[in-house]
């Protein structure tokens, strides 16, 4: 027993590091962390690009990074609602509880869509309460993540203040550059028709002009029946539709079916980093923009 | 760039007329053509007014509302909310056809043919203040309600330290931590039924566990509890206490792969007269397989060991069980699980089961399952039992622990 406790006492150094320990509960919030943090910290996520966020297992791997993190960086908006809070009281990290600064809600001071403004109850599907949560696609509001980002980092390890605002200087400098760029790239998809898998897409098609005329989905969260199906080829008779947007984590039987009916492409899309060959943020964009702008042209 | 300015304009024209539900923000939004210096600081004073999670939100609209469940509380727009704890319920009913009537408490599992109510739970559950949580569960039966759980949880101590007190289910293996519409099966795994009672081990008690910092998941937990369980412990004297503990690891072998094993003691005294002892011992394991998001298969089992003193000396009694859940698209579950009591046998006859079930949750809101279960007790004929089990559940979205 003293022998594994001495083992267990000399590892414990090697577990500790000199970085700022940032988890994200996504890559691409990881990803923003590693933008604005540079060398001093070291960021890692709980879920895989290829996953949906919305249903992950709150496993205890999670919770050992957990409670080794310095900083939690989350969507808020009850993305992740059907897993973090266990793990977060599991992970008995003072550091990053709620309401202190080692916990950044990303939402915050961001332009939120889909805000429910009538009574909410779960007819209408899995419809969060507070807002659509995706809204890491409207790169302006990743300005303000990345913000919020900096200052919770400057918070917790003031001796970084400085680096961290050079760098995030340079982030908000590079990002607008991109945005130029990236509307100038889209400039012909306003009005553009287009269907979408999940509500995910709710940001991207607001900042640039595709409408979503429909979902796969029949409301958020609840899988299409094969009638709702075909109801919806139907209805695309009288629209334009040039795509069917999807991630790859949803089932594709039926957005398959509905593309063999209709002669719509089916786009299989990334909505965060980590799907091949998308290291960052301005990777994520560039590989959304050149799929989608595929269809549409 | 001035072709750029004027889409930009152009877009920024349009954008209004096509998001209705849009909360701006009270700043302008952020131009393009600022430095980013400029726009870095006035989404830095944006944030500093948001100390308030939606605040930004609710600064928008003034019909800004809070939902808990199917409520919805209107926010007073200069931020006071009222700060009611999350009230979520949870009813459980099976159809039930038994060619065998059970005897004896069943806890929740159906007791009948026919209809069974097996149980509404009502939880409340919230952040009493920076250092402290409560979670309180109220379960409603055919005959009754009862505390199922009432407890606090420290948020706030040194790293890796936790405190619980009050009413709670002992962490004792894997089965006895699992509230009902947790499981994956209509009704409870006999060993556990058999040792720890037909409603599990939950006593008032303290608990103290800690997260020991190694590269991988590796938790103590310990109890102490006054032991009023009438299966196996109920000591008659005031200081029969129940001293109970468990070890936890867990890790991941692969990306889509999580293995748990955990091992656990309860050391109590039982009522069959003063000083006699009863300790139980378990060890559980866990496999699970999550290739992609709607998939997974995971294997659970456990046994269970009990010593038991009585008048006549110690008896030996244990049991197992041990499942499959597959997952195999999104809504639907399969599952099958095998029981037997009786590895030794001494108090408890020898038993086995077997319980094939299907299970379809329509949402993550509500449950159907169809379940078959084959039993054989001894020298007994076998017996047949069949149900089909509804849910619901109303409220914010239960997390699911793992």
């Amino acid at each position: 027993m003293k022998k594994i406790l001495f083992l267990l006492f000399t590892l414990l150094p090697l577990t500790a590091s000199a970085k700022v320990n940032v988890v994200g509960t996504l890559p691409v919030f990881a990803s923003l962390a590693e933008e604005v943090g540079g060398d001093r910290v070291e960021a890692t996520s709980l879920a895989r690009g290829d996953q949906d966020p919305h249903f992950l297992d709150a496993k205890p791997a999670f919770v050992v990074k957990l409670n080794q993190a310095d900083l939690l960086i989350h969507g808020g908006l009850e993305l992740e609602i059907g897993w973090l809070p266990p793990i977060l009281v599991q992970a008995r990290n003072p550091k990053i509880n709620s309401n202190t600064p080692g916990n950044v809600d990303l939402s915050q001071g961001v332009a939120i869509l889909e805000v429910p403004q009538t009574i909410v109850n779960r007819s209408m599907g899995d419809v969060h309460p507070r807002g659509n949560p995706h809204c890491w696609l409207d790169p302006n509001n990743v300005k303000v993540m990345a913000v919020n980002i900096a200052q919770h980092l400057s918070e917790i390890d003031p001796q970084g203040k400085d680096y961290y605002n050079e760098r995030l200087k340079g982030f908000v400098a590079k990002l607008n550059q991109r945005i130029d760029e990236w509307r100038q790239s889209t400039a012909s998809w306003k009005g553009k028709q287009v269907i979408t898998y999940h509500k995910s897409l709710s940001y991207l098609t607001d900042w640039t002009g595709l409408e979503a005329v429909a979902n796969v989905e029949p409301k958020p969260g609840i899988p299409p029946s094969s009638r709702y199906v075909d109801e919806l080829i139907d209805k695309t008779a009288g629209w334009k539709v040039k795509g069917i947007l999807m991630e790859s984590f949803y089932p594709r039987k039926l957005p398959d079916y509905l593309s063999q009916k209709t002669n719509i492409p089916l786009v299989m899309i990334p909505t965060d980093v980590g799907e091949a060959g998308i290291k960052n943020y301005f990777d994520l964009i560039d590989a959304l923009i050149k799929k989608i702008g595929q269809v549409l042209s | 760039m001035k072709r750029s300015a004027l889409i930009f304009l152009g877009l920024l024209l349009l954008l209004p007329s096509k998001a209705p539900a849009r909360s701006k923000p009270p700043a302008s939004s952020p131009d393009t053509s600022n430095s980013p210096d400029r726009e870095i600081e006035e989404i830095s004073n944006r944030l500093k007014d948001t100390s308030q999670p939606s605040a930004s939100s609710a600064a928008a609209s003034p019909q800004e509302t809070r939902s808990i469940g199917i409520f919805k509380y209107p926010v007073n727009p200069t931020g006071v909310q009222r700060l009611l704890p999350d009230i979520s319920l949870i009813g459980t009913f099976a159809g039930a056809y038994f060619s065998r009537e059970p005897v004896g408490d069943t806890g929740v599992d159906p007791k009948r043919t026919g209809i069974n109510l097996q149980e509404i739970e009502v939880a409340f559950q919230s952040i009493i203040d920076p250092y402290f949580r409560a979670d309180v569960m109220l379960s409603f039966g055919e005959s009754g309600v009862e505390l199922e759980e009432g407890y606090f949880t420290t948020l706030a101590l040194v790293k890796g330290l936790q405190i619980r007190g009050g009413k709670m289910r002992l962490p004792f293996g894997r089965q006895n931590q699992k509230h009902t519409e947790t499981w994956d099966f209509a009704d409870n795994a006999l060993a556990s039924k058999y040792f720890l009672g037909p409603d599990g081990l939950k006593e008032l008690g303290v608990e103290v566990s800690y997260l020991i910092p190694v590269p991988f998941f590796l938790q103590l937990q310990g109890t102490f509890s006054n032991g009023d369980n009438g299966t196996s412990f109920g000591g008659t004297r005031v200081k029969d206490f129940l001293y109970q503990g468990r070890v936890t690891t867990s890790f991941d072998p692969s990306a889509n792969t999580s293995i748990l094993i955990g091992g656990s003691a309860a050391l109590g005294f039982n009522a069959t007269g003063p000083g006699n002892q009863t300790k139980i011992y378990g060890g559980d394991f866990l496999f699970k397989w999550k290739p992609q998001s709607y998939r997974s298969v995971t294997w659970q089992s456990e046994y269970l060991f009990r010593q038991f003193d009585d008048p006549s000396g110690v008896q030996n009694d244990g049991g197992l069980y041990s499942y499959v859940d597959w997952q195999f698209i999104k809504r639907w579950h399969a599952g099958i699980r095998y029981d037997q009591v009786g590895l030794p046998s001494h108090l408890v006859a020898k038993e086995y089961r077997v319980t094939p079930a299907l299970t379809f949750n329509p949402t993550e809101f509500t449950r159907i399952r169809a379940q078959y279960e084959y039993d054989k007790v001894a020298a007994v004929n076998g017996a047949h039992a069949a149900f089909l089990q509804f849910e619901f559940s109303m409220g914010p979205h239960g997390a699911h622990p793992f």
